[in-house]
């Protein structure tokens, strides 16, 4: 069986980061918030505690907006990537680990202009905080292939479950699958690829003694 | 991918304020002193971080994800 990771938008306590572990996952990849500080719900220092004790490995991803109602900026992609490397660090993940922006469902008449603005300003906000900037490329957004890989500054792209556009030359790392229930939980299913110039995402571990 | 829309209505409200609501509708009293009620509660949610960075124990080490062809 290959390396099992599963998102979700469920807290993760002790038992059940353990049941997961005996499930033969490895990794989680829980939310952070848009806003500092995180929501409650959202990951917590108390829940990397929880995860990386019971032998996973932890990402995070940073909640998207309300579907259809929101439009990227550049401005919003500051606030929203300081944010997001803000909540990450006061959850107690590594420097280095791999945030995601779940990049999705944006106003329609957004245009990919405004988008890459947006992307872009988070990266940079992101690798600002000490973090890795990864991109979760989810459905009904104004986002090509071409402008996914010329245009964006980030390097990682998780390919969500929803039909979305190919990534040229450089591909997903990271691909999602369909959810399920597992130690009691809901959970989407995921597997790192790696992509084509060899590059995976990075988590944070419990550090040896 | 987007499952957040509950919490969507809160975005921007601070914990203070949500916790001083909830104080001042379950104890009836004054909003102002239910605001310093939820001060205090929200310094002791603080500690609890804390507590829990303290629980990590050293701060998490960086690994390259597993490729699912080297899974377990």
């Amino acid at each position: 069986m290959g390396a099992q990771i599963v998102d979700t938008d469920t807290a993760i306590a002790a038992p059940t980061a353990a049941m997961l572990a005996a499930a033969g996952v490895v990794g989680v990849v829980r939310y952070l918030s848009r806003a500092t500080p995180n929501h409650p719900g959202d990951l917590s220092a108390a829940e990397t505690a929880a995860i990386i004790g019971a032998g996973l490995g932890l990402m995070a991803v940073q909640h998207a907006a309300p579907p259809r109602r929101w439009w990227p900026e550049a401005a919003l992609g500051t606030a929203q990537g300081r944010a997001a490397a803000a909540n990450a660090h006061d959850a107690g993940l590594s420097a280095g680990t791999t945030l995601w922006l779940d990049f999705e469902e944006t106003a329609p008449g957004a245009t990919a202009a405004d988008a890459i603005d947006y992307c872009n300003a988070w990266t940079r906000e992101v690798i600002a905080g000490g973090f890795e900037p990864g991109l979760y490329v989810g459905p009904n957004q104004p986002l090509s292939g071409e402008d996914l890989y010329w245009r964006l500054a980030l390097k990682i792209y998780w390919r969500s479950a929803a039909i979305v556009p190919d990534v040229p030359a450089r591909g997903y790392a990271m691909r999602q699958s369909a959810p399920r229930q597992l130690a009691g939980i809901i959970v989407d299913q995921d597997v790192v690829l790696g992509d084509a110039f060899g590059n995976r995402p990075h988590w944070s571990v419990i550090s040896n003694p | 991918m987007n499952r957040d829309h509950v919490v969507a209505g809160t975005a921007g409200v601070s914990t203070t304020a949500m916790l001083a609501t909830v104080l001042a509708h379950f104890q009836n009293v004054p909003s102002d002193v239910a605001t310093a009620e939820a001060g205090l509660a929200v310094l002791a949610l603080g500690a609890m971080a804390g507590l829990a960075q303290a629980l990590i124990g050293r701060p998490p080490d960086l690994r390259e994800a597993p490729n699912a062809a080297k899974g377990p």
